[in-house]
């Protein structure tokens, strides 16, 4: 058996329900119950040698869903699997592309995974087949030769050696890589990829949940032009795909290949008793407004089940967080004594891979107890089954929540997932309504790979890679031709008898990001070592002025290191290790400007706006956090540049009457218009064909001069989400009037007008100001106003806590429109006044004649 | 084209095989007295849209028919679509010459030739024996000249230097130009430049293998 078992009693669930005895943490447990196995044989039996090397591997039988797949598989069929976390899935790939690779000695296959660490971690896993003798982690080809599965495979992306490129493009059987690289690095070199994608047989997508949206409109053209240029070299790979649960993955499989898929959904594989708790903390103080941190409520839950023997992990929001709380388990642990202290680990983005890989391992052998992590251990990375998972806030979407909570959940074992509220408003909605989420289905995944803005980069890499017949146009949708022509006037692509090409120099898909994401990446150097400067881990350029700026604590595996320089040229942190009480936590003031007026028009007496739209954002100083109390024991200010995003975006400034109508109900128009800000992404998705985190919203008064709401597309340049609702803004209101109308909540839910997520996600909720869910009457109210409906009579009377921001917010709104409409002279700017030092202002006031102040 | 051909290269010939691609063909002589051009060489030297991988458009060629005189032969793709005719043209009636000359072929101009190839599943001509004069002129040359650039040999090695000469980094977007302007005025600067590499090509040929010999 790999894994040590360790585990005093197997009461975990009991465990958990003491330690919420005296504080009745515990508002909620809702039972899964357990599920036996169910095997079957695949149809036709799997070839000698992968059986074999499957019971080498303990595994005997096939679980129904992996038959299944095995059959359709060797039926020839594209399918999509979707089952749980730790069911199996990679069997149901591995075994028909591994066959088929043995049997015909030219067949070649496509491995994507989303990201590098995936493509490495199963690569580990292609391993075993070849090894199923030697443990797993194996990754070096030497070691493998001469197995059952003598092929050649590995992983092709951006940290593959030069040298090791030319062999893998001649002789991988199996390559695993990343839709980027594809788009960036193979698909435009395809020539040197002849033989490969002639004899390719396979291409296997895993975790396509994670191509939506933005990201997977993108990657669906990459499909298509992967698809392109397999059938000039005369292949048609067969597809497999697997998704973690989500609403459409049949439909999604569909959109982003153009094939018809198979679902198997089915999952055959046992499960043991589970338990998810909604973990509530106590409140502090008599008027309930303040609870205890939902860290040290992590930390109290993870070191009890680690000392009790129980495998766990943590997850948390924000990178910082990892960081701290292990600090604090640390700490605790560390007064057992017997290094328990020692197997408790950090995980996130910026350690280094060999870090990673080392905590991976770690955690599958069963040698670390647990660990601390982002969702970087969410996708399918394998380090084994756990038996209890600490969700330390909600994760922002159901279908996340599942897929963390599911990486606790052993096969006949019970165990246990534990959702702990922030004190911020939707997790409390949570706590209070635990069956909102137990009855609500996973999202929907959404991709338009025929949006134009982002059609346009992909039919210049088309005709790039291999000049476009006329006949394709149209299966790259029904604006392809138009673009083409567009192309075409701007001398980048011509037609040459029925044939598109491209007449550039350059590479197109250099300047093409598959993902709204910067790819730029800074390195964190270590100095004031005696054996000279280290790199001890890395950022990307978003994070890092927040949390590597100069004099921040940047922390790794809970240690603290000070920061003493952050060169923006040369993209790199300098710090030195410093033994310090305090951890730091950035403030950023984020505001929009509108660069310029597109579009204008009127709705009612309502003005809509679309144009150009700058969000800037500017880290403009730092509080230091003492660990533990949670005091601020000081601040410094920040001078570093702000950060831009150019984009575009629409604005619906509600006329005088509107907010006036809000007020004379008794409510507050700004929670009003925040309620809107926050229904808008998931409403405008709909419309606009992309995910809700690919759209942002604000609520300002200063760019139109009147309060308004903004919504714009989180991509530099825009693709069109905005400015689509800004021709459809009524049928979007009313759609969010219904959405609001229709749903159950008393007073506002994430569902609805409040936000899933806190906007700085990244920060501590531990440093945060609380917030509320804003007003859903006052919304209602707003949207039958603006949409020229009958008065909506909001639901009870106004809550008396708000009764005086109404008078005030109507004495401002009233201003802001006179002046707006030109009645009344815009105020003059606050002056700011430097005092002149004492003996200067004397020597000028004499000079002038005046008398000594 | 073929009026205007005639008037800028009133002593070529031009043929159109089959409608399929353009061959403009010329003789030439070497400057200066010296040892004959081989007739078991091909020269060749390669124009196209970019670094490996991208499209080739002009095969230009030189063979030697006696002494120091020899037949420039260029095969030119009129437009994107004959790059696969032109590379068939070379393969079929040049390609079993035994020996190529090159300079820096081996990274370039061959390895190019063969992507193309393999992108239209074509076979891939190779030659019996391929001389890159680059690394010859490296051996004889590094530390004496600032560099080993076709340019710098010219002057050195040959004595002159070209006026008005097109960059070869300008040549991938004068061919666009061509095409989307139909104008061929835009080809007629590489046809000279591709012409002159293949005249110092050869030239240095010689020079090089005497100094070898010696």
């Amino acid at each position: 058996m790999k894994r040590r078992r360790t585990r005093e009693s197997t009461d975990l669930l009991g465990r958990i329900l003491t330690l919420a005895a005296e504080d009745g943490q515990a508002v909620h447990v809702h039972e899964i119950p357990p599920r036996e196995a169910r095997t079957a044989p695949p149809r036709r039996p799997l070839s000698d040698p992968m059986r074999e090397a499957l019971l080498q591997m303990g595994i005997a039988d096939l679980y129904t869903h992996q038959a299944r797949a095995v059959d359709l598989a060797r039926d020839g069929r594209d399918l999509v699997i979707v089952t749980g976390t730790a069911s199996g899935k990679t069997l149901c790939y591995n075994i028909p592309v591994l066959e088929t690779i043995a049997q015909h000695k030219d067949a070649r296959a496509l491995y994507l995974f989303p990201t590098k660490a995936l493509a490495q971690d199963q690569l580990r896993t292609l391993r075993r087949f070849q090894r199923p003798d030697l443990d797993a982690g194996v990754i070096d080809e030497e070691a493998v030769a001469g197995g059952p599965f003598d092929f050649h495979a590995g992983t092709y992306d951006g940290d593959t050696p030069q040298t090791l490129r030319t062999n893998l493009r001649e002789h991988a059987r199996i390559l695993l890589t990343n839709p980027d690289m594809l788009h960036s690095g193979i698909l435009p070199n395809h020539a040197r990829w002849a033989e490969f994608f002639g004899r390719l047989s396979f291409v296997v997508a895993d975790e396509i949940h994670v191509y939506r949206g933005i990201f997977g409109s993108h990657t669906a053209n990459v499909f298509r032009r992967l698809l392109r240029i397999a059938e000039h070299y005369g292949a048609r790979p067969q597809i497999i795909c697997a998704s973690a649960t989500i609403a459409n993955p049949a439909e999604l499989a569909q959109r982003l290949t153009g094939r018809v898929f198979d679902t198997v959904e089915e999952d055959g594989s046992p499960r043991g008793r589970k338990h998810f708790v909604f973990w509530n903390p106590p409140r502090i103080d008599r008027a309930g407004l303040e609870r205890r941190s939902s860290n040290i409520e992590a930390r109290d839950l993870f070191v009890s089940m680690i000392r009790s023997g129980f495998q766990s992990i943590v997850f948390v929001r924000a990178r910082l967080l990892t960081e701290v709380i292990l600090r604090y388990c640390q700490e605790e642990l560390a007064k057992d004594g017997g290094g328990l202290a020692k197997k408790v680990r950090a995980y996130r983005g910026g350690y280094l891979p060999e870090e990673r890989r080392a905590i991976e391992k770690a955690l599958f052998d069963g040698e670390l107890r647990g660990v601390i992590s982002t969702n970087a251990l969410e996708l399918g990375i394998d380090v084994g089954s756990l038996d209890a998972a600490v969700l330390v806030g909600f994760p922002g979407t159901i279908a996340s929540t599942w897929q963390q909570a599911g990486r606790a959940g052993r096969r006949e074992d019970e165990s246990v997932a534990i959702l702990v509220g922030h004190n911020l408003p939707i997790d409390q909605y949570l706590m209070r309504h635990p069956n909102y989420f137990f009855e609500r289905t996973p999202e929907h995944a959404v991709v338009d790979p025929e949006n134009p803005h982002i059609l346009l980069s992909h039919l210049r890499c088309a005709i790039y890679e291999l000049p476009l017949k006329r006949q394709e146009e149209r299966d790259w949708g029904e604006y392809a031709p138009a673009i083409l022509d567009l192309l075409s006037e701007h001398g980048e692509a011509k037609e040459v008898k029925g044939r598109w090409y491209y007449t550039k120099d350059g590479y197109p898909a250099h300047g093409v990001s598959l993902r709204n994401t910067a790819e730029n990446v800074y390195t964190i150097v270590e100095t004031g070592r005696g054996d000279g400067n280290r790199v001890i881990g890395t950022i990307d350029e978003p994070s890092a002025f927040p949390q590597v700026h100069p004099q921040a604590i940047y922390m790794h595996d809970a240690e603290t290191f000070l920061v003493d320089k952050l060169d923006t040229q040369e993209k790199v942190a300098y710090v030195h290790r410093a033994d310090v009480d305090y951890y730091t936590q950035a403030m950023s003031d984020s505001h929009i400007e509108v660069v310029r007026t597109e579009l204008e028009r009127r709705m009612l007496e309502n003005e809509i706006g679309f144009g150009d739209l700058n969000v800037h954002s500017k880290v403009c100083m730092f509080k230091k956090i003492k660990f533990g109390s949670r005091d601020s024991i000081g601040y410094g200010n920040l001078e570093l540049p702000s950060q831009t995003l150019e984009t575009n975006g629409a604005w619906i400034a509600p006329s005088l009457e509107v907010l006036t109508k809000v007020t004379r109900y008794g409510r507050v128009p700004a929670e009003g218009l925040w309620g809107i800000a926050n229904v808008l992404p998931d409403v405008v998705s709909l419309f606009a064909m992309c995910d809700p985190v690919d759209l942002g919203t604000a609520v300002d008064s200063k760019n139109v001069g009147v309060p308004a709401v903004f919504l714009y597309d989180k991509y530099p340049g825009g693709l069109g989400f905005a400015q689509k609702s800004y021709h459809m803004i009524e049928a979007i209101l009313e759609a969010a009037c219904d959405l609001i109308h229709a749903c159950p909540c008393d007073d506002g839910c994430p569902s609805c007008v409040g936000a899933p997520l806190p906007a700085q996600m990244q920060q501590d909720p531990d440093v945060m100001g609380k917030g509320r869910i804003p007003d859903k009457e006052a919304a209602l109210v707003m949207l039958h106003a603006l949409l020229g409906m009958p008065d909506y009579v909001p639901k009870g009377p106004p809550d008396e806590s708000r009764l005086e921001r109404v008078a005030k917010e109507q004495a401002k709104v009233v201003r802001q429109h006179a002046i707006h409409a030109g009645e009344e002279e815009a105020p003059l700017p606050p002056r700011v006044v430097t005092p002149l030092p004492a003996d200067i202002a004397e020597r000028l006031r004499r000079r002038l004649g005046l008398r000594k102040s | 084209m073929e009026r205007w051909l005639k008037e800028r290269f009133p002593h070529a010939r031009w043929e159109t095989p089959g409608d399929g691609l353009g061959v403009l063909s010329q003789r030439v002589r070497l400057p200066g007295r010296g040892p004959a051009l081989p007739q078991s060489h091909l020269f060749l030297d390669l124009e196209t849209l970019g670094f490996v991988g991208r499209p080739l458009f002009l095969v230009g060629l030189l063979r030697g028919t006696s002494g120091r005189e020899g037949e420039i032969i260029q095969i030119l793709a009129r437009d994107y679509a004959e790059e696969e005719e032109a590379l068939r043209f070379f393969s079929e009636r040049f390609a079993p010459t035994p020996t190529w000359v090159t300079f820096n072929g081996k990274s370039f101009d061959v390895p190019c030739m063969h992507l193309r190839c393999a992108f239209y599943r074509m076979p891939k001509p190779r030659p019996a024996e391929h001389v890159d004069l680059l690394h010859i002129a490296r051996r004889h040359f590094r530390g004496v000249f600032p560099d080993c650039r076709l340019k710098t040999l010219e002057m050195r090695v040959c004595g002159r230097s070209r006026r008005d000469d097109m960059d070869g980094a300008e040549v991938p977007s004068a061919y666009h130009r061509y095409i989307r302007d139909n104008d061929p005025e835009w080809i007629e600067p590489i046809l000279r430049h591709n012409r002159d590499d293949l005249v110092t090509l050869a030239e240095l040929f010689l020079t090089l293998r005497e100094m070898e010999e010696s």
